[in-house]
């Protein structure tokens, strides 16, 4: 027998290995977008200021006009199915909708349902203090008094810096907004509350400056796993916004200015 | 030294490719045992729960966890929580794959870490294997049938009770059969009468006990639901119940397996028909009364709040942490009748990024939540930390 033969069916199966890796699916969001010059954006419009609804019913928020702003760049206008919270991916992978902008927390085990684009926000845990006295990280409040929410995130890393730090008082509040009058009131030294909170704090209150991230959440746009060359689209936008300021602009817009 | 790697590396390159495949193919193996090998676990000496509150308990979710040490890792941490129970999933499908061939590696470590711990088991059992379902005459048949068992192979579920509880005789002292019969999804999408699942009992209840005379038969374990006769999602859970009573469910059942939430509602909210919440359990227990069942218990195997921040049916985190153990001292003081309330749940092996995650009492990387630490200063009488 010819001794090359081995070789050859087993350098087949290498390429075939290969070139099943290099398969790119079906863009069917993308490309009926294309044809329709609409961009269907999914989204759970009860979470102002991300996404909420007018007095006309139409949707309005960050996340609107972060949608509306991705549509333009990528020559698609936008329109909006408003879906419940529990049904947003769902919706995505039967095809209702060609994007979730919804304020999403990527979810890099969720790669079978979706893929998350470039992130646009971040919603983790961050610190709220004066801006007369910034913080610059958690390790900064040693022997200091640090507002949260009661059993909420930032309560957790209080409790796990408490065991950190030789002294750090935790005061604890019903809500975030409590944990923000308790800086302001002097009750507390900063409030480490989630990134929602933390902008729309420091967006109402002059006096106060952003501390440090303490933890990172990211919020991203989230395509179909098949949508390769719209979740490439989305990117190029996101990163033009980053880079000329839109994403700032809206940040101030929704939140109010930002310290 | 170079000239010499590269004289090796042609040489092995001019082997026969089948022979290159194969060492590539060890090799990989190897490095891929090397990197994957399993820490080490001592099951290690018996261990005894301290709690002032032995009604605390909490379903756990080992059923997909894999390694042995994330197993040990939790069953510790609900006995340091002060908890004296676990409620567990044992799904048949995952120990009979094949009539008559149990494998029962994974529940015996799972049991055997819960004993060491000091901890009481209830076990759940549920889940149809592959093999006993109807073959599937659609895709769409195919998608639905995960639970969907025809009341002509109830004797191989049954079959499945008794090896359990023979084999666990000394360990585990009660089993739930099924999960929400009153939930279509729990029957694959079939019809949810209740006659059906008193049919069910009838071939599980006695099967039970054959392979363990003194372990309880739980049952029940109803969904609370507010759907109406005829909808194709479930029905009432009361309503569910009242039919059960009618079909003869009095004589094939121990204790009463309840689940019971409290979704927006504080835990001394009044129960009605018409209302979910954490008191409905008390309406239920009304109907067992009514039927001549006073003297059985009842287990709360689910129970617990959510705080998600987007979900409807959630509360905030500091209402989380007091309505749950409010309710905990609820039960205690007024509920004579129920035995343990397990909350809904410990941790689960990976996260869901949505609010399942948010009903949990310690995150997926074992970091206790806010919760968790103040349900056990509870149950261990500790000094709570201030609910702010």
């Amino acid at each position: 027998m010819n001794r090359s033969l081995p070789r050859l069916v087993a350098l087949c199966f290498l390429v075939s290995i290969l070139l099943a890796g290099c398969q790119h699916p079906h863009d069917l969001a993308w490309e009926r977008s294309r044809q329709s010059g609409v961009l269907r954006v999914g989204t759970d419009a009860s979470y102002p200021p991300f996404e909420t609804l007018d007095a006309s019913g139409a949707v309005i928020g960050f996340d609107a006009d972060l949608a509306r702003e991705i549509g333009q760049r990528i020559g698609l206008e936008v329109s909006f199915t408003n879906l419940s919270y529990d049904g947003l991916y769902d919706a995505l992978i039967v095809g209702r909708v060609d994007v979730l902008i919804s304020a999403l927390v990527v979810a890099p085990e969720a790669e079978q349902k979706a893929v998350f684009s470039h992130a646009y926000f971040d919603i983790g845990e961050q610190l709220v203090a004066p801006a007369r006295a910034p913080l610059t990280g958690m390790e900064a409040l040693e022997g200091l008094r640090v507002a949260v929410e009661y059993g909420a995130e930032g309560d957790v890393l209080a409790r796990q810096w408490q065991r950190r730090l030789r002294a750090l008082e935790i005061v604890r509040c019903p809500d975030s907004s409590t944990a923000i009058q308790a800086v302001l009131a002097g009750e507390a030294d900063a409030a480490l509350i989630d990134g929602i909170a933390a902008r729309l704090a420091v967006g109402q209150h002059p006096e106060l400056a952003h501390g440090a991230t303490v933890e990172n959440v990211p919020v991203a746009v989230a395509v179909h796993p098949d949508s390769t060359t719209l979740l490439a689209e989305v990117n190029t936008a996101l990163d033009e916004m980053q880079a000329d300021g839109t994403i700032d602009r809206l940040t101030a817009q929704w939140f109010g200015p930002q310290r | 030294m170079v000239a010499s790697l590269s004289r090796r590396i042609a040489g092995f390159m001019a082997r026969p490719a089948p022979a290159v495949v194969l060492r590539v193919m060890i090799v990989l193996a190897m490095l891929q045992a090397a990197v994957h090998r399993p820490p080490y676990v001592v099951v290690g000496a018996p261990q005894a729960v301290e709690t002032e509150h032995p009604i605390l308990c909490v379903h756990t979710r080992l059923t997909d966890e894999v390694e042995e040490w994330k197993i040990q890792r939790s069953l510790q941490m609900v006995r340091e929580m002060g908890a004296t129970t676990i409620v567990e999933f044992f799904p048949w499908a995952y120990i009979e794959g094949k009539p008559g061939e149990y494998h029962w590696e994974h529940s015996d470590m799972v049991i055997e870490h819960s004993h060491a711990q000091g901890l009481r088991v209830i076990a759940r059992l549920g889940t149809v294997p592959q093999w006993a379902q109807p073959i599937p005459q659609s895709e769409q048949e195919a998608l639905s049938s995960l639970n969907h068992l025809e009341s002509d192979r109830f004797d191989e579920f049954a079959r499945f009770v008794e090896a359990f509880t023979a084999r666990y005789r000394d360990e585990v002292d009660a089993v739930i059969i099924w999960n929400e019969p009153n939930l279509a999804f729990e029957w694959g999408y079939q019809d949810t009468s209740p006659e059906q699942y008193v049919e069910l009992l009838r071939q599980a209840y006695p099967a039970a006990h054959r392979g363990n005379p003194d372990v309880k038969v739980l049952a029940g374990a109803l969904a609370p639901t507010l759907e109406p006769v005829g909808s194709p999602n479930g029905m009432d859970d009361l309503e569910y119940l009242s039919r059960l009573y009618d079909a003869g469910f009095a004589e094939v059942y121990d204790a009463l397996a309840v689940h019971t939430y409290g979704f927006r509602f504080p835990p001394d909210d009044s129960p009605a028909p018409d209302v979910l919440n954490f008191r409905r359990a008390e309406l239920l227990r009304a109907i067992m009364v009514g039927n001549g069942d006073g003297d059985k218990p009842v287990f709360i195997t689910e129970s617990g709040w959510n705080d998600h921040p987007r979900w409807t049916k959630a509360v905030r985190s500091g209402q989380r942490i007091t309505y749950t153990i409010d309710a905990l001292k609820l039960a205690e003081q007024d509920w004579g009748w129920a035995d343990a309330v397990c909350l809904w749940a410990l941790r689960y092996p990976a996260p869901v990024r949505s609010w399942p995650d948010y009903f949990t009492l310690v995150a997926d990387d074992f970091t206790p939540k806010p919760i968790y630490e103040e349900v056990q200063r509870w149950a261990r009488g500790w000094e709570a930390s201030g609910d702010g």
